[in-house]
Order: C-alpha cells, then sequence, then structure tokens
C-alpha cells in the first residue's frame, strides 16, 4: 500500500495542489448480540477503501472510492482535485493549514488476545450465561447482552513527506435487563448504557469487565426499580457515577470544545459552542477541582492512536486547567486562527469520510476524595448512575439528563433507591458547583462507541476517563 | 442502473454459488453515491463525496443465521465472505421467528434513470445563497447534501428485485447581528428544480424577528409547530412506535390498541414510498415493494409496519419495511403526516397567545412507551398575541408526550413540506396547531 500511496501523492503533486493527504482504510467489525434465551445477531462485515483530501487554490476537495484499481484511484484523484477547483471559485476565504514535520513510523495496539482469534461460541456462551441468570430473576421480562471487536488497518500518506501505518483493535460489550410492569418500563445496564464499555485493547478488557458475575445484580436492580419511588423534584447535591460523568463531560466539555463547532462550521446541524474564541484562557468553566484534559497516547482509549488523520502525532493537551479554560480540540486549519498548535484532533471513523474534529479520550482527572467520605460529606443528596436519556441545547449550555437508577442521601447516608432520576442545569455554572472529585482509585477510562458527528454522519470511538463528582444545588427532577 | 443491475447480478451469481446444499440465503447489493458541501458565513467549510459498492450476505440454515459484508468484491474475496457468514450461522442459536426470505414477484416499478447532482451545480446553488448573505448582510450557514443508492435484492427462493432512489437535503440557518436566527430546510427530488432564493428568504425573515423581552411562563401552551418541527415527530415516532415490532413487544404507545381513536380527525399518519416529495427506493431491504400503508387514519390507529419475520409472528402479510440484515425490526422509512385545510396564516389568526416552534433540536426519547420527548426549541421560536407573531423567544425547552400534543391538536396546515431528519432520512409534515405543549425550561433574554 505504501507505494501506491506515495505513487498518487506524486501525481496529486503534478496537479499543484498545495496540500493533499490520502488514507487507506481497512476495517473489520463482529457484533454477537444475545436476548433472553435466544441468539439475536452474529454479524460481521469489513470494508476498505481509499479517501483522498486535496487543498487548491484555498479550498477543499475530498472524495473517497473502494475501487482499488488504477482506474479507480485516478477517477477519485480527479473528483476531489475538481471539486476542489470548482469549490475555489465561490469560496471567498483561503484555507491555509499549520505545517508539521514529516513524519515516519508505524503505531498498534497493545493488545494481549486477539478477539478476533476467540471464537464465536465462547461469545455466545458467555453472553448466554448473561442473559440466563437475568432471566431467572422474577420480574425480568428483557435480558440483553452483546459484545463488538473492531479491528483497523490505517495507512496514511501527505505532501508533506509523511507516511504512517496504524494497526489497532479495540473489543468490548455489556449487558441490560428490562422489567416491565404495565406501563412502566425499567432498565439497568452494565457496565455502561447503551452497547456497554469499549477498549482499544484484546480479548482481556472483555475478561476484566466480568459480565457474568455482574448479571444478578443488574437484573435485581431492574425489578428493585418497578418498586422505588419516583425521583423527587427539588434542589439538592448530586454526585454523578463515573459511567454517566463521562457522558456529562462528553457533551457539556468535549462537544463545545470541538473548534470546528466554535467556529461555525456545525451550525447547521449539531450547533455553535457557547465556548467562544474569545473565552480561552480567558473564561472560568469550572470550579478549581475541575481539570479537564485530552490525551489519546493513554493505554485502552478508544481516543488513542500514534497520529491523528491528518498526521499530526498523539499528545496530551489540556483544555481546562484548575477550572479556566485554556484550549479546544483542534486541527491543521483551525489551530493557527486562535494562534495554536493543533491539539491532533482530526479524525475519520472510514475511508470514504473526510477528517472532522473529534474528541480523542477526554478526561477529568481525579480528585483526592474517597466515595465513602463524599457520601458521608453529603448532608442532602442525590447519586445517579448510568445514563438514561439526554438532551442540551445547541450551544452546550442548557441541559437535561436521566440516569437508569438513583439513591436519595439523606445526612450522609445512602436511604433509598429511587427511580427515572433527572437532573437538569446550566454548564459553566453546573461545573462551577462541582466541589469534589473522587479519588484515582476510582477512576476510569470509558469508552465510547456511538460519538455521532458530521454530515455525513461518521458515528466515532472516544473515550472518557473519570472517577465520581459531586455537584452542589442541583435541579433535580423537573422544576416546579 | 442497467450497468449496476448487471454488476449485482454477476457478484450475487458469485456469492450465491458458494451457498451449501440446504442453506437459504440473501444477497444484498448497494452502490451508494454521496456528496456532502457544507457552508459557514460565505465559505465551504468542508465538503465529502464518494462511491461505494457494498455486498451483503446473509444464510440462513434450519434458523440459524449468519451476516457478513464487505466491498472487496473479487470473486475470492466474496466467497470468503460467504465462508465466514456461513461460519457465523454455525454458532447461532436456532431463531424461532425466523421466517424465510422473499419469494419472486412481478416487479413492476416504473424505471428511474438519474444521476447524482454535479459539484459545480451545487456551487452554483451555494453561490446564490453566499450573493444574498451579502447583500442581506447576514451570516449564513448550512448544507446541501445528496445521496443516491442502487439497491439489488438477489436470494435463494430465486427473487431477484432492484430499485433505486436518493435522499436530497439542504438546509439554510441564518444569523443576524442580534442574535436571531432563523432555519429553512427541505428535502428535494431535482437539484435543477431547487429554488434557494425563496428558502434563504425563508430563513433571514425568521432571523430578523426582533426579540421581545417576555418571560414564558413553564407549563401548557397553544403552540403552532411548523412543518419542521412536526416532521421531527413523525421522525422520532417512526423510531419509537411505528413498527411491528415495538407493538409487539409492548413497547408502543399503540400496542393493544389498534382500532381505537385517541386523535382528532385531522391527524393522519402514514408511511408512503410513493409520495411524489420523496424519491426514495420504492422496495425493501428483504427485496419486497413497499406498500403505502396507513398508520393513523382521521385520528384512529390503523396499522404498524412488518417485515417478513413481524408479519408471519402477527399472522399477516409483510408491508415491505425490512431494514438491511442483521436489523430484524422492520421500520418505516417514509412516514408522513398528510395535509389539513388551514393556511399558515389563519392558523396563528386564530390563536390569541400561545408560541410558534420552528424546529426542535436535540430530542430525547425520555420514555419510549409513552412517547415523551425533551428538547430545545430552535432557529426561530416567536410568541404570537391576538393572532400576530409579536417577536422573537430566546430557545425554550419543552418536555411532552407526543401522543398529548396529537391528542389535542386543533389544525393543520393546508401544505405538506419534506423537512431532512435530525438523525436520520427526511419526513414530510404540514404546520400544526395544538391546544397543549408543554414548556418545562425558559430563560428570559438578556
Ligand atoms: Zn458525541
Amino acid at each position: 500500500m505504501e507505494k501506491k500511496l506515495l505513487a498518487l501523492i506524486e501525481q496529486a503533486k503534478e496537479l499543484n495542489v498545495s496540500y493533499s493527504d490520502i488514507r487507506f482504510i481497512r476495517d473489520e467489525y463482529e457484533r454477537i448480540a444475545v436476548k433472553n434465551d435466544q441468539v439475536e445477531e452474529v454479524a460481521g462485515g469489513e470494508s476498505e477503501g481509499i479517501g483522498i483530501r486535496v487543498l487548491v487554490d484555498g479550498a477543499w476537495g475530498f472524495y473517497a472510492t473502494n475501487q482499488l484499481d488504477e482506474e479507480g484511484l485516478k477517477m477519485c484523484l480527479e473528483k476531489a482535485y475538481d471539486i476542489a477547483r470548482n469549490g475555489g471559485k465561490i469560496s471567498e476565504v483561503n484555507v491555509e493549514i499549520e505545517e508539521i514535520a514529516p513524519q515516519k513510523g508505524s503505531y498498534s495496539t497493545d493488545c494481549k488476545i486477539d478477539p478476533f482469534t476467540v471464537s464465536k461460541d465462547k461469545k455466545i456462551q458467555l453472553l448466554l450465561e448473561c442473559t440466563k441468570i437475568m432471566m431467572k430473576v422474577q420480574g425480568v421480562k428483557i435480558a440483553k447482552g452483546s459484545l463488538i471487536s473492531v479491528k483497523e488497518n490505517r495507512c496514511f500518506a501527505s505532501t508533506d513527506g509523511t507516511y504512517v501505518e496504524q494497526n489497532i483493535v479495540k473489543c468490548g460489550g455489556g449487558i441490560q435487563a428490562m422489567a416491565i410492569r404495565g406501563d412502566d418500563v425499567q432498565m439497568r445496564s452494565y457496565p455502561a448504557a447503551f452497547d456497554g464499555d469499549f477498549s482499544a485493547s484484546g480479548w482481556e478488557f472483555i475478561e476484566d469487565i466480568d459480565l457474568v458475575s455482574n448479571s444478578q445484580k443488574t437484573a435485581q436492580e431492574a425489578v428493585a426499580l418497578l418498586e422505588a419511588e419516583e425521583c423527587p423534584h427539588d434542589v439538592m447535591d448530586l454526585i454523578l457515577g463515573s459511567s454517566h460523568l463521562a457522558l456529562q463531560i462528553h457533551e457539556s466539555l468535549g462537544h463545545p470544545a470541538e473548534l470546528d463547532r466554535v467556529l461555525g462550521h456545525e451550525i447547521s446541524l449539531a450547533g455553535g459552542s457557547f465556548l467562544s474564541i474569545d473565552k480561552v484562557d480567558n473564561f472560568k468553566y469550572g470550579s478549581v477541582h475541575v481539570n479537564i484534559n485530552s490525551d489519546p497516547t493513554l493505554y485502552g482509549g478508544m481516543g488513542s492512536y500514534g497520529w491523528d488523520d491528518e498526521g499530526v502525532p498523539a499528545k496530551r493537551a489540556k483544555l481546562v486547567d484548575k477550572g479556566m479554560f485554556v484550549n479546544y480540540l483542534s486541527s491543521r486549519e483551525s489551530a493557527p486562527i486562535i494562534n495554536k498548535k493543533s491539539t491532533g484532533a482530526m479524525r475519520v471513523t472510514t475511508f470514504n469520510r473526510p477528517p472532522i474534529i473529534r474528541m480523542t479520550n477526554v478526561n477529568l482527572e481525579p480528585g483526592d476524595w474517597t466515595l465513602e467520605d463524599l457520601i458521608k460529606d453529603t448532608k442532602k443528596g442525590i447519586y445517579m448512575e448510568t445514563t438514561k436519556s439526554w438532551s442540551i441545547d445547541e450551544l452546550r449550555l442548557n441541559f437535561q439528563f436521566g440516569c437508569q437508577i438513583a439513591w436519595l442521601i439523606e445526612d450522609g447516608k445512602i436511604t433509598k433507591m429511587v427511580k427515572n432520576p433527572l437532573y437538569s442545569g446550566t454548564t459553566p455554572e453546573f461545573w462551577a458547583n462541582c466541589d469534589a472529585i473522587v479519588n484515582k482509585d476510582r477512576w476510569r477510562l470509558w469508552g465510547i462507541m456511538n460519538c455521532g458527528k458530521g454530515e455525513p454522519m461518521q458515528t466515532a470511538h472516544v473515550g472518557h476517563g473519570c472517577s465520581l463528582a459531586r455537584f452542589k444545588n442541583v435541579q433535580i427532577g423537573v422544576k416546579k | 442502473m442497467d450497468k449496476f443491475v448487471k454488476l449485482a447480478k454477476t457478484l450475487s451469481k458469485y456469492a450465491l454459488t458458494n451457498i451449501p446444499e440446504g442453506y437459504q440465503a440473501q444477497v444484498m447489493v448497494t452502490n451508494t453515491e454521496t456528496e456532502t458541501f457544507r457552508f459557514a458565513k460565505n465559505q465551504v467549510t468542508q465538503n465529502a463525496s464518494d462511491t461505494n459498492i457494498y455486498l451483503h450476505i446473509t444464510v440462513n440454515f434450519e434458523g440459524k443465521e449468519g451476516v457478513f459484508g464487505t466491498n472487496s468484491l473479487s470473486e475470492s474475496s466474496i466467497k470468503k465472505a460467504v465462508e465466514k457468514a456461513v461460519e457465523s450461522c454455525k454458532f447461532s442459536l436456532k431463531d424461532e421467528e425466523f421466517a424465510g426470505f422473499a419469494f419472486p414477484y412481478e416487479l413492476d416499478l416504473e424505471p428511474r434513470n438519474f444521476s447524482i447532482a454535479k459539484p459545480e451545480q451545487i456551487y452554483e446553488k451555494i453561490g446564490i445563497i453566499f450573493k444574498i448573505a451579502k447583500k442581506e448582510n447576514v451570516d449564513i450557514y448550512g448544507s446541501i447534501s445528496n445521496e443516491k443508492t442502487m439497491l439489488y435484492i438477489e436470494n435463494t427462493n430465486k427473487l431477484q428485485s432492484w430499485d433505486c432512489g436518493d435522499l436530497n437535503k439542504i438546509v439554510i440557518i441564518s444569523e443576524v447581528e442580534t442574535g436571531g436566527t432563523g432555519y429553512s430546510g427541505r428535502g428535494y427530488v431535482n437539484i435543477e428544480d431547487l429554488d434557494v432564493e425563496p428558502l434563504t428568504y425563508e430563513s433571514i425573515q425568521k432571523a430578523r424577528v426582533p426579540f421581545i423581552d417576555k418571560e414564558i411562563e413553564l407549563g401548557d401552551h397553544k403552540v403552532i409547530l411548523e412543518s419542521a418541527a412536526a416532521a421531527t415527530l413523525m421522525n422520532v415516532l417512526a423510531f419509537s412506535s411505528f413498527s411491528a415490532a415495538t407493538y409487539d413487544e409492548n413497547r408502543s404507545f399503540m400496542s393493544g390498541h389498534l382500532g381505537e381513536k385517541p386523535f382528532p380527525n385531522s391527524v393522519n399518519i402514514t408511511d408512503d414510498a410513493y409520495h411524489n416529495l420523496y424519491r426514495s427506493l420504492r422496495i425493501d431491504f428483504e427485496g419486497n415493494r413497499k406498500s403505502k400503508i396507513n398508520i393513523v387514519e382521521s385520528g384512529v390507529l390503523k396499522n404498524v409496519v412488518h417485515n417478513i419475520r413481524t408479519a408471519k409472528k402477527m399472522n399477516t402479510e409483510t408491508t415491505g419495511h425490512a431494514l438491511p440484515p442483521p436489523q430484524k425490526e422492520p421500520f418505516p422509512l417514509d412516514v408522513m403526516m398528510i395535509e389539513g385545510n388551514s393556511s399558515m396564516e389563519d392558523m396563528i389568526k386564530s390563536v390569541d397567545k400561545g408560541i410558534y416552534i420552528t424546529r426542535f433540536h436535540y430530542i430525547g426519547l425520555v420514555d419510549e412507551k409513552k412517547t415523551t420527548i425533551t428538547g430545545m426549541t430552535r432557529n426561530g421560536t416567536f410568541l404570537i398575541e391576538n393572532g400576530e407573531i409579536v417577536g422573537a423567544l430566546t430557545d425554550l425547552r419543552f418536555t411532552d408526550d407526543i401522543t398529548r400534543i396529537l391528542e389535542n391538536v386543533v389544525k393543520v396546515e393546508d401544505t405538506v413540506r419534506n423537512i431532512p431528519g435530525f438523525l436520520w432520512g427526511a419526513n414530510i409534515a404540514p404546520g400544526i396547531l395544538t391546544g397543549k405543549f408543554k414548556i418545562t425550561g425558559s430563560k428570559p433574554r438578556g
């Protein structure tokens, strides 16, 4: 592939492009899902192709194809060039990008057991064991489990003189129990909502999350929720469990810190951002306890890589420092606009999509509280776990989240379980009221498979590391 | 299309000749061409175009299923893909609800021949928008995106079925100095017929409505939902309520209530791939012809949509609403709400005090069964007093059941529009006036 890509780069240079990058991506996936005592899905797929991006007279062109013979590659480059050239005629802005040193090398996931070498039979048996345990719990109507494995081979060349290769393996999964009584549908998921938790590592990750041992508790909680009281509507202190806090970070810091969003490139679809350009180094995002970074170098991160999809090497970048907002997730085109260097956040999901600014692993650094002390220290509060619903405005300012389960805290003690918990708030106010973060013992790097962004939609894999955190005076339930 | 069908038949042959004795199989070949051009403040900020041919093989042996997909299309790659699907199938447990693949029928579709728009055609439209933005001194954001799909299905029952369709969308957001924004968006069929000038002005006009400093009380309000907002309700209901699978599993508000009449006569919802504002695929992903299905007729809950599997389980016929494998639940991709007989002017005039909502943002489905959604209004939320729009409001949060919104429909607009969906596809809808719509959050301006 190296030869093919470098030859295409030479052809692009002959067209007098000011920049071009070309990626070949081959990916493979497998999904196994069971529902009750049935295998619901044993599916797999692979795709490969090439995506070419060119910058001609300050305008971009991107074209992709799965036709990898000489004719296909030539057509692909010509179409990308044609789009750029026509676009230059109506655009008034000349795109320029940050220069970077040529990159060479390769990057691979540290993976002990390749998940594709584990038999499908073993995966199915594991999930069926979980659903069997869950179905035995009286009151459970639907029990589900799924496992997903992904393998990516990516080759990248650019007119910078860069050629790099990356081989990434990812896997993960989760289980779900649903208890239904009349119109009351209650669900519990483990280890996280949706399809579970994911990691850029091998089958050892799935062994670590130990779905079987957690099945009973997951099912019992779903049933117990049917009996639980409704979540109160009140203002109180909120402790967020780690898997849901990951989503809170994702929606209220991750997305608004994407510099393309800030520059208005997403306004027509996902929206803008309250973190306008004047706010960098100049805005209190949260309390002094809040430190957030982007770190694509973390072991096992779903947002980890060697180089982003315009050849920028992975590096850790502070986004929020002791509560102050200090940087965006950026690219070679957008970073110079704020006089910074790219944080290396340009990513593509598949060969036929252009790179756009994405989250990497966006993490909330741990504090020094133990969870036990934090609960003891809470007079009137509520502890919520596992995402159920979310809604946030286009500037990422006003939000409302629902969780699967919650427990009331009264005078430093967990007193009772409540159902259908909801909370709402305004982003900087909410994070300014973050007064305690649990220590590194509870810090965990979560993997998310379904971050949707862009047009055409790209569903990216991102990571969020966090422990648990407390937020003071939060509107719980619906404001009366 | 002929060239594609010829190729697809060859690829299907590669696949089907490798199917072991006693197995049933379906081959699905898709050729998608997409192009997206996004713009912000008189700059084309991003574009993406591609062409991709993908082959999907589903095999079934005595109720055990295996699925594999690939876009490596050599004979040997396809053989390997079949082997992987067959291997998967061996590990599957028997699926008692497997109901087989489609049987051949006479495919009497009117042939279609159309090409995806050329980049210069799209740039020409965007150029017009840029000119208006400059002249009117507003910032304009948006996109034009087109997707053409050619679909071919062949199976071991000797069914061969194919069609092509497309989904073309334009979204325009205007922003003025006051911070006011306005939306206009459409799904369209031919780029030649796309008139961007009135659409651009529609969004500018909304952005220019001056803000009014009034706090909106929380609770129920009379609300006019423009086509875009109403179409979003259809987009959500398609997902939450209209499939036989959600119905059968008691996850739909319709479950057990077919034949009942929760809504007024003016509420009519169908799934209609043949509507002239769509150019949808007219076959489903099992190869069956899509039927036009009346879901809600004069307020009465009439039907849900089926694929072969749910039809067998519920002892009826498929309606041609299968999704691509391995998805097992049927899905109505062409849901639309039918027009009523009120003009938008009359609807506004009839409201003494209420709110006009252009569109929603980030709808969260809080309760699938109850159809409870929450979200924010966006790009044109106005206060109506004494039959007139008197000013723009800041975005409002709402939480309500879609069924409750529809139960309280008072008037339905006499015009429908095709509106790009937030997450998938597009839906046709008119504007509606509902007597009850619950606002759960508001902020005075400033
Ligand atoms: Zn996301």
